[in-house]
């Protein structure tokens, strides 16, 4: 079986001056190439703290971490930023957008750093903005636009270097009902078109449209949930 | 760029701040490097510079003495019997010359009479005329290409010629022209415009200026001591003990100090205190920058972090915040020129004149902003994970102590620096008197016709009144006698300065005496000195005309001389109640014996500080005689100057025709005698307040983040009942204490560099507890001022706004 995400006995903790926390209790969890999974649970079990060692941002006590294969738990800053570039692709609860940037050059931040020529960059940008019904605001600052709208932008950097690995934390959690749906609607085509998504969330019917749904409680993993039938639960989606 | 341009315009306020004081501090180290650059390079043109030295002596009765020129033949001889020195060349000023070129007239302070040797030991570039032949012949001249141009119009000058009045002679002596010279640079310790042959008998007859040029590698000290040795055993009774200097050539400009230097040096201790102003904006405008920087970088904070987690390396970071500092920095750099051509007048330098060193003062100044510009995020723990130290507001108020402490020590100079000046100034006497005109350092013939003139010019009621003096005011008193007086046992130790004066010297420049009179009624003119001076003569040469003699000696035997001595002289002779000095008996060893012949003294008067203050003022005797009175003070009715300036014109005109006449005001003598330090206290009252204004933006950038950081908790204690004047104080609380503890650290400092500075005068303004006080309290003024507006601003926000805001 080809996993995208293999974790292992995986350990971090938290030390302020006073206490120690432990944030991941020896989690153990897989993500297949291809798979949509949430990760639910209540606040401080640790969902963030999972999501930012899968992203790379953070290194884990112990355990391993094994990222498309290659190890990834005790990388240092420098190679994991390498490991990140163009792999992995992220979406906020607050959107994250640049304030002083353009929404396409919000969007252009990830290929920046790839080292792509300018005519490339802007073809890749043109695309994703098309794609995700905004072009028509792309020189506007995020300030400009509604928060539907914001995260849209948001999605677009998320993919505009097509990573193989999604990273979404609470992507609904600012946006109302109907904004909400479409982001999930733009993550359940990504998912489909082959991008693996790990999504965290407190929203049950945000849960419902992955594969497979993680609880967490007290930085350990605690049940895992198949869904088998997708629509059953999401009549919406396929209307 | 346009990226780039949207973030300095988002930014203007930290940007503004930042390209102020970077430029403020580019333009001060490029005028500070510059000037240094000059005053380091003084002779140094020389090839030789290393191997020549300038050769002085001091000598050491009743106080010291060490002038700059030298007297005596020795000087010529020594080279043939010490083979260290290769050379010499001696320079005999003519004293404000008259030089008469193509029927123009003017007076001129360069022109000296010099060996032929000039062209060998010096390395001034000859035009025309033969270098080897030049200044061998008597009455051969060599001018410099810009006086050529200026007279002739033209340099095609030689074998043309120029009339030149020496100051003690009547009559004008003709020179040809051998020689057209380049003009001198400015870094040459002195300027020559005319450069005649020495006389034979001029040489050993006159004060000049002489150096040595060593042979390579000679041990100066070894010779210096031989000399010396030589001196000592050779020293005769009654003679004083002299000491022999040799002082490199390229030391002179700013480690010489001596009586009569050829022209007004530089000085180490005005360029340190320079420098240290400089190195004080620099460090005040780089603390600002990178305080601002880290501020922007706290502001950037979320930015850094989003392009992390999408792929940026800290190095594209650091790459991007480098970018954006280079902006400022090129802006600065432009700016930064700009501002220190205008000011360059203020040092009177030419900031473009060391090839390259703007260019590497430039990219000095890009490289250091795009290093500081990114030392916030190279010493702060960010990760692409969220977590971020955030430093602390202490970490900002190191600086801002820095700051103030630096901006504490620079007003407390500018106060001390200020004071001594009016010291200096309230010193002198009538320094501050604008109807009193100076005509300094006449030629012998024009003060021989002395009377004519006075008597002339007190016709009019415009003139008030017109008095003489040996010395200009300001200037140096440096003729020293022995004397008999009556009731001192002659010593050979001590001697007393002389200063003539007329007789009514004193009065016009108000000065009482302490015991006596200074009103000495008659006193003798012209035709007497003449007499007594022919007299002294005849006698001196045991003539055997006794007639004459007898003659002579009747005409000038009824005068009495009457002395003035001053506080200083009374000191020196042990007597302490200045009433006991009056009536006693007194006589001048003068070698023209009956010019000052035996008198009382009649009175005696305070140091009445007429002469500069560099030095402690020395025990000096005042007698009226007007043959050496140079030195003309002309006291103007108030409001009636017009009148009484065209009164002067016709009058010398018609009395003085074959000379020019330049006349200053007294404040201008006292003003010019203390250029160099008026020159620091402008350059320092500047730079103090370039470094307050520098530290008010950055405690007002500092203030500003601050208040934006704490508005949350300012709207939680309003909401709970905090009344603003309770926000505020807690706001400026901080500050204050940061001001608090600049004060006590830039106190000792600032006393310790005060007092070295004062150490360079022989009169100086107590260094009182308050102006240390003062400085803090404008400080922390200035300091609560800026703060206020800020804390003011957040105290009064509506609090739901700033909550909600939050």
């Amino acid at each position: 079986m080809e996993y995208m995400i293999n974790l292992q006995e995986l350990t971090k903790s938290f030390r302020t001056e006073e206490v120690e926390t432990l944030a991941l209790n020896e989690v153990n969890l897989q993500v297949k190439k291809g798979e949509f999974i949430a990760i639910m649970g209540p606040s401080g079990c640790g969902k963030s703290t999972l999501l930012n060692i899968i992203g790379l941002l953070d290194n884990p006590d112990s355990g391993s971490y094994q990222f498309d294969g290659q190890e990834v738990a005790s990388l240092r800053e420098k190679q994991r930023t390498a490991t990140r570039k163009g792999n992995i692709g992220f979406v906020f609860q607050s959107f994250n957008l640049i304030d002083e940037l353009t929404v396409q050059e919000n969007v252009e931040v990830p290929l920046k750093y790839l080292g792509m020529s300018t005519s490339e960059r802007k073809a890749k940008i043109d695309e994703v903005l098309d794609r995700m019904k905004i072009a028509h605001r792309k020189n506007h600052f995020p300030q400009q636009l509604s928060g539907g709208q914001q995260q849209r932008v948001a999605m677009c950097r998320a993919v505009v270097a097509q990573p193989k690995l999604l990273l979404a934390d609470e992507p609904t959690g600012n946006l109302d009902s109907q904004n909400g749906q479409e982001v999930m609607k733009l993550l359940l085509e990504l998912n489909k078109a082959g991008t693996t998504i790990v999504m965290v969330t407190h929203s049950d019917y945000d849960a419902s449209f992955a594969h497979r749904v993680v609880h967490l409680f007290d930085g350990k993993v605690i049940t895992e949930e198949q869904k088998r039938i997708m629509s059953s639960t999401n009549p919406e989606i396929n209307a | 760029m346009m990226l780039l341009f949207r973030k300095l315009a988002r930014n203007w306020q930290w940007v503004l701040i930042n390209i102020v004081g970077l430029t403020m501090a580019y333009a001060c180290v490029a005028l500070v490097f510059t000037y240094t650059v000059r005053e380091l390079s003084y002779d140094d043109f020389h090839e030789k510079a290393d191997r020549i030295f300038r050769v002085t002596v001091s000598t050491e009765i009743s106080s010291a003495m060490h002038p700059a020129r030298v007297w005596g033949d020795w000087i010529g001889q020594y080279p043939d019997e010490y083979p260290e020195i290769e050379s010499f060349v001696r320079m005999v000023p003519f004293k404000k010359g008259v030089v008469e070129i193509e029927e123009q007239r003017f007076y001129s302070d360069n022109l000296f009479r010099v060996d032929s040797t000039f062209f060998d030991v010096y390395d001034f570039e000859l035009l025309s005329g033969n270098k080897s032949k030049v200044l061998t012949q008597p009455f051969e001249a060599v001018i410099t290409h810009g006086l050529a141009l200026k007279y002739f119009g033209h340099t095609d000058v030689l074998g043309k010629t120029i009339d030149i009045t020496h100051q003690q002679t009547d009559t004008a002596d003709s020179y040809t022209i051998v020689g057209v010279m380049e003009d001198f640079p400015p870094n040459s310790h002195f300027h020559a415009d005319i450069l005649t042959t020495i006389p034979n008998m001029v040489v050993n007859q006159s004060w000049g200026y002489a150096y040595y040029m060593l042979q390579p590698q000679t041990d100066v000290a070894a010779l210096q001591e031989s000399i010396q040795t030589r001196w000592d055993t050779e020293l005769q009774e009654n003679e004083v003990p002299r000491t022999i200097h040799f002082q490199a050539l390229k030391d002179i400009h700013l480690y010489s100090h001596k009586t009569r230097e050829i022209e007004p040096n530089g000085d180490i201790r005005s360029l340190i205190l320079l420098i240290s102003g400089g190195v004080i904006i620099l460090f005040i405008a780089l603390i600002n920058f990178l305080n601002l920087s880290r501020v922007q970088f706290i502001a950037d904070l979320k930015s850094i972090q989003i392009r992390l987690i999408h792929g940026a390396s800290k190095l594209d970071i650091a790459r991007e915040i480098a970018q954006s500092s280079l902006a400022i920095s090129l802006i600065t750099v432009f700016l930064g020129v700009f501002t220190a051509y205008r000011l360059s007048g203020y040092l009177n330098v030419d900031v473009f004149a060391p090839s390259g060193a703007l260019v590497i003062i430039s990219l000095i100044f890009v490289v250091g902003i795009a290093l500081l510009s990114v030392f916030p995020l190279l010493t702060t723990k960010v990760a692409s994970d969220t977590k971020v130290t955030t430093p602390k507001t202490t970490v900002y108020g190191y600086p801002v102590v820095i700051q103030f402490s630096l901006a504490v020590i620079a007003i407390t100079g500018t106060i001390v620096l200020q004071r001594q000046m009016n010291f200096l100034n309230n010193q002198h006497p009538q320094a501050k008197n604008e109807n009193i005109l100076v005509i300094e350092r006449n030629s012998w013939a024009v003060v021989q016709r002395y009377e004519r003139l006075k008597d002339e010019l007190l016709k009019d009621p415009s003139i008030v009144n017109m008095t003489g003096a040996m010395e200009e005011p300001g200037g140096d008193i440096l003729d020293n006698f022995w004397f008999d007086m009556e009731g001192i046992e002659p010593n050979r130790e001590k001697s007393l300065y002389i200063l003539t004066t007329d007789a009514n010297f004193f009065n016009t420049l108000g000065v009482k005496p302490l015991a006596g009179t200074v009103d000495l009624g008659y006193t003798p003119d012209h035709e007497w000195e003449m007499k007594a001076t022919e007299l002294s003569m005849l006698a001196s040469n045991h003539s055997e005309d006794f007639d004459r003699m007898n003659e002579l000696a009747e005409a000038v035997s009824d005068y009495k001389e009457q002395y003035i001595l001053n506080e200083s002289a009374l000191k020196m002779l042990g007597i302490e109640n200045a009433e006991d000095a009056i009536g006693r008996s007194f006589r001048l060893q003068f070698h023209l014996p009956y010019v000052f012949p035996e008198g009382k003294i009649v009175g005696v008067v305070p140091d009445f500080h007429y002469t500069n203050l560099h030095k402690q003022e020395r025990p000096t005797v005042i007698v009226p005689r007007k043959m050496f009175n140079y030195n003309f003070l002309i006291q103007l009715a108030p409001n009636r100057k017009e009148e009484a300036l065209a009164t002067l014109h016709a009058a010398w005109e018609e009395i003085n025709p074959e000379f020019p006449l330049v006349y200053g005001y007294i404040n201008d003598s006292y003003h010019k005698v203390y250029a160099t330090e008026h020159a620091q206290s402008k350059v320092l009252s500047l730079f103090a307040m370039i470094s307050v204004l520098l530290s008010c933006l950055g405690i007002y950038a500092i203030a500003a983040f601050s208040m934006q950081r704490r508005i949350k908790e300012i709207g939680v204690r309003k909401v709970n009942g905090a009344t603003i004047g309770e926000i505020m104080l807690m706001l400026n609380k901080t500050f204050l204490v940061w001001v608090g503890i600049s004060f006590v650290l830039a106190i000792p400092l600032a006393y310790y560099a005060m007092n070295r500075w004062l150490e360079s005068f022989a009169y100086k303004t107590e260094l009182n507890w308050w102006i240390f006080a003062l400085a803090g309290l404008i400080a922390m003024f200035i300091a609560l001022l800026t703060v206020s507006i800020q804390s003011y601003r957040a105290a009064t926000r509506n609090p739901v706004e700033s909550l909600r805001y939050e």
